[in-house]
């Protein structure tokens, strides 16, 4: 092969975003490192190896060819099923704040959901390349798709986690878009999915009690508003240009979560409106990027890899900010690169090394690929 | 793939493109309306939440005479509040409280069976009462400081000074008046607090501020003269049988209120025991009909004008006027022939004083009468003082116009009188009357200090001085009104009243119910004191030669017994601040001869620029004069022996 070409911009973004992450994890999280574990880098040390092994996981994604990846479809789909299982043997599953999300194994403990989604893009990129013949035909097409989906959805949802069930559903549609599904099918679709995620809202009254506050966050200022409103706060009294890194005050405990869910108005209150502006830009340059490299990849595989992984991105980052401006209810998703979290970290280093991998292709001949793929 | 179908492919991706790139916008709108827009509301809400902020007030300032007595403090003391929803035994409870805090059982039982978190029990409590709490130790019941005022004396001065609220607001005298200086700021500590309620500084500054302590007050009231003149009217409103009594003792020269009372007294520590009409300051805020002390005025006023001549005489018609459809009679049935003006004040003579107003005509002796201060608020320092009442003179009728001069029919309070009268003692020229000399911080800096202010010229010094030796006649003469007022050695001068009261049930002037009145100052040749004593309705005696006169002389008496030791060696208080002594004459009334003496230093004040031009020049003085118009004050005080000192100082005012 000829030399590679990777989209360097798409790298820097990543490296900008996973640095100001790092920081600002540790100015969020010190107090609270300090008054939890007497260590106020605890949360910073533990950032800084799942830096490296994200980094680590980049590199080497970008050195397999994805069209390897391929070959995995299946087997990540069966993967992603057994762990999600495991999950509810007692013993595997970590219990954190009424949610079994992490499977323990060993010493270390991981959250299956962050591959399940990247399993699903895989099996969907692989399954409508493959079907792309017939791709307006409905059973064909929906069928095993939809029933894998049903499945994981179902096993996510037990977890609970609402949140990721909505974004696989999400990114399912938009594959099913971007393979060019019939607009009627997906309406049909549609029109199923909306239902039951309503009916699943009023099912949990929590979720309801979210919604609720999420319509009238200062009705109730001190029990289920008082998240978002100390977001708000945050928000506000970090003004144009912000109090200062290090200085906010709204993470001494009047934020709930400041160094995972809510380190966009930590940021907010520390580095104002510029610095969210930056955050939101830089994430925005990402996307772009990413759809650049699935519209200009050489091949369908390679495209709705590219297109799946970048939605992926896109959706947490945008319902994470959208969650703590109060325009979304509140979900419990971090944002991709600067919330801490390993799994999340290192997954979404991986996918920009599929993305980083894709792009290196693009300059090659289209027909040269599609031979590499018949063969 | 076809080429078509890449470039569909292609389109679709770029319209998710879109999308994507249209809700980041949006984020990045979102975010300009919560940091820019409503920056300032929830920076409001973050401040509110990051900080706590305890007020602590600070003690409220002292009054203190113009000797440095104390007249009223404040002390921190204990107050009893209870959290009803901790306490579970409320009947073991409320009968222990009870019973050491002598309340009733009731009461405090149901204050606790509220449903609620906060509510008090007894406030202010002695710290006997307080000890007994503390050994109880109940849960729920708890003590808090808080400042009480106390009054010294039982409330020496209560009306001047007022009274504080239970949340230490003046709500009365001069702790309403003053009240923001009294209260000062109140202190704010700040804290910063994480959102478990924990304390931390925050970065800028300790976190406390001090915004600014309470001043002191320091009157003009000399509380021991105070003192006589409480004890003093409180024994004629006994022994007379009144209803109450107003007396006011002011310095001529300067305006200071040296006392101010009111009988029956009150003792502002326990304000809540009288009734709003005790408290209230009658001395400033009640009129009535001054009578014959007012003859003064209105003689002084033709006097001024030129229409009568000094020793003119005026028929006095045998003790029956007829003017309009009314005759009008002297006081008990007497009747004069002629009079000269001496003469009608001497004997308080009601025709008379209508036949000089006559001379004078309506608008003239309005004029006057608006002059001396009537009919307008003297301004005093005092909340709640009242203007009276002095009727247009196109409205008075004959009848008004002859009754008017002798004092029925105007509306007055008690300060205007003696304000008025001492203008007159005062060379002619009006200072206003106040209480408070000065405000003075917690470190003894002076913030505010109060000097006289000359209101205006009245009448010329001239007319003042003859003013002045009618009224020393009316005390020294065998046969004047105001004999009773006679001090061994000392020339008073001064003028008795009696007025009907406006009986408002029959509409008419009561004949029963009267006011007995004298207003003097003393001594006649260089005044240095004013009294105005009233007594309501006395039943005794109902004259005011008989029952208001012997009050004025007791503590006139008294007043120069306590600062000299002997009225008889003819010493009396000089200039408060000087402390010097000076001797009297005898003389009985003041003929302009004393400034001859050459040993002395001129009584300058009063005088025009070039009165005093001459005199010093006479005098081989010299002066430093500041400002224009009439003298109001000098350095050194007139009568003070001119050592080898040949200079004096000078402060004039136009008057306004």
């Amino acid at each position: 092969m000829d030399e590679k070409r990777y989209d360097l911009t798409i790298l820097l973004v990543t490296l900008i975003l996973v640095t100001m992450g790092t920081v600002m994890i540790y100015s969020a999280s010190s107090i609270i490192a300090m008054e939890r574990f007497k260590d106020g880098y605890f949360f910073l040390k533990k950032q800084m190896i799942f830096v490296f092994l994200g980094l680590g996981a980049m590199v080497i994604m970008s050195k397999i060819p994805y069209y390897y990846l391929r070959k995995c479809a299946y087997l990540g789909i069966f993967l992603s099923i057994v762990l999600l299982i495991l999950l509810l043997v007692p013993g595997f599953g970590v219990k954190v704040g009424g949610a079994k999300r992490w499977l323990r194994i060993g010493g270390l403990t991981f959250q299956v959901t962050e591959l399940v989604k990247v399993a699903m893009v895989l099996f969907l990129a692989h399954f409508l390349t493959k079907k792309h013949e017939r791709i307006k035909e409905f059973f064909r097409i929906f069928l095993v798709p939809l029933t894998i989906c049903f499945v994981m959805v179902g096993l996510i949802l037990g977890q609970p986690d609402f949140g990721t069930s909505v974004v696989i559903v999400i990114v399912m549609m938009f594959m099913f878009y971007f393979a060019g599904c019939r607009v009627i099918h997906m309406a049909g679709l549609a029109a199923v999915f909306v239902p039951a995620a309503v009916a699943l809202i009023m099912h949990k009254s929590y979720r309801l009690e979210r919604f609720l506050s999420f319509l009238d966050p200062w009705k109730d200022p001190t029990d289920s508003g008082f998240q978002i409103i100390q977001s708000f706060i945050s928000f506000g009294s970090g003004g144009a240009f912000g109090v200062g890194l290090g200085n906010s005050l709204q993470k001494l405990f009047y934020l709930p979560e400041p160094h995972t869910d809510f380190i966009l108005s930590v940021i907010a209150e520390e580095g104002g409106f510029l610095m969210v502006t930056i955050v939101i830009g830089l994430f925005i340059l990402l996307i772009i990027r990413g759809f650049m490299i699935s519209i200009h990849s050489s091949d369908l595989f390679g495209t709705l890899m590219a297109g799946g992984l970048t939605i992926i991105l896109a959706m947490e980052a945008f319902i994470n900010m959208a969650c703590v401006m109060g325009l979304v209810p509140t979900k419990g998703l971090t944002l991709p690169f600067v919330s801490y979290g390993g799994t999340s970290l290192i997954m979404s280093m991986a996918i920009i090394g599929i993305l980083l991998n894709i792009s290196s292709y693009i300059h090659h001949d289209e027909r040269e690929t599609e031979k590499a793929f018949e063969s | 793939m076809t080429n078509q179908a890449r470039k569909w492919l292609r389109f679709r991706i770029v319209t998710v493109l879109i999308f994507f790139s249209i809700l980041f916008v949006a984020l990045v709108s979102r975010a300009f309306q919560l940091q820019i827009l409503s920056r300032d509301a929830l920076k409001a809400k973050a401040e509110k939440q990051h900080t706590r902020i305890l007020k602590i007030q600070t003690e409220r300032g002292h009054i203190f005479d113009r000797n440095g007595k104390v007249l009223a403090a404040s002390f921190v003391v204990d107050s009893v509040y209870a959290d009803p929803s901790q306490i579970k035994d409320h009947k073991g409870v409320s009968v222990k409280l009870a019973s050491a805090l002598g309340l009733k059982k009731r009461n405090v039982m149901e204050k606790l069976s509220k449903d609620k978190k906060f509510c008090w029990i007894a406030r202010k409590i002695s710290p006997k009462q307080s000890q007994a709490i503390k050994k109880l130790n109940v849960d729920g019941i708890y003590l808090i400081k808080e400042p009480k005022r106390y009054y010294t004396n039982k409330g020496l001065a209560g009306h001047l000074l007022g009274f504080v609220g239970m949340d230490s607001e003046g709500l009365a005298g001069l702790e309403l008046k003053y009240n923001e200086y009294l209260k000062g700021a109140s202190k704010r500590v700040s804290w910063g607090k994480d959102a478990r309620g924990h304390r931390f500084y925050l970065e800028d500054g300790d976190g406390s501020k001090e915004v600014g302590g309470s001043c002191n007050l320091i009157l003009t009231i000399d509380s021991r003269i105070q003192h006589i003149v409480e004890v003093q009217l409180q024994k004629a409103v006994e022994e007379t049988g009144s209803k109450g009594g107003i007396t006011v003792v002011m310095d001529p020269r300067t305006g200071e209120i040296l006392a101010m009372a009111c009988e029956p007294g009150f003792n502002p520590t326990v304000f809540s025991d009288y009734s709003s009409d005790i408290r209230r300051n009658k001395a400033i805020a009640d009129c009535f009909d001054p009578g014959s002390v007012f003859k003064p005025f209105v003689v002084a006023a033709a006097l001024e004008e030129g229409v009568v001549e000094y020793d003119e005489l005026f028929d006095c018609e045998n003790g029956a006027f007829v003017v309009g459809r009314k005759v009008i009679h002297e006081a008990e049935g007497e009747k004069y022939g002629l009079l000269t003006l001496r003469e009608i004040l001497k004997h308080s003579s009601n025709i008379g004083s209508a036949k000089v107003a006559q001379k004078l005509g309506k608008e003239r002796l309005y004029q006057y009468v608006r002059k001396f201060g009537f009919g307008t608020r003297t301004a005093i320092d005092l909340p709640g003082e009242a203007a009276g009442i002095i009727r247009n003179p196109q409205h008075w009728t004959d009848v008004d116009f002859a009754t008017i001069a002798f004092g029925q029919g105007v509306s007055v309070t008690a300060i205007q009188t003696i304000t008025a009268m001492s203008a007159i003692a005062n060379q002619g020229v009006m200072i206003k009357p106040y209480v408070v000399r000065g405000l003075v911080d917690k470190n003894g800096k002076v913030i505010k200090e109060f000097t006289p202010t000359v209101v205006g010229r009245t009448v010329s010094p001239l007319t003042a001085h003859r003013i002045t030796s009618f009224l020393t006649g009316v005390v020294s003469d065998d046969d004047g009104t105001g004999q009773n007022a006679r001090i061994e050695n000392v020339a008073v001068a001064g003028k008795t009243g009696t007025s009907q009261k406006f009986d408002f049930d029959a509409g008419f002037y009561s004949s029963d119910k009267v006011k007995a009145s004298f207003l003097g100052f003393f001594p006649a040749e260089d005044p240095q004191i004013t009294i105005l004593v009233i007594l309501d309705e006395p039943q005794t005696k109902k004259w005011g030669g008989q029952a208001a006169a012997p009050v004025f002389k007791t503590i006139s008496e008294q007043i120069l017994r306590r600062f000299h030791r002997n009225v008889g060696e003819q010493e009396l208080i000089a200039d408060e601040e000087n402390r010097e002594l000076k001797k009297i004459s005898s003389s009985e009334a003041p003929n302009g001869q004393k400034d001859m003496d050459e040993s002395v230093m001129p009584d300058f004040r009063g005088m025009s620029m070039r009165e005093i031009v001459t005199i010093a020049r006479e005098r081989d003085l010299n002066l430093e004069i500041i400002g224009s118009g009439w003298a109001v004050n000098q350095k050194p005080i007139p009568g003070s022996p001119i050592m080898n000192q040949l200079y004096c100082k000078i402060l004039m005012s136009p008057g306004y």
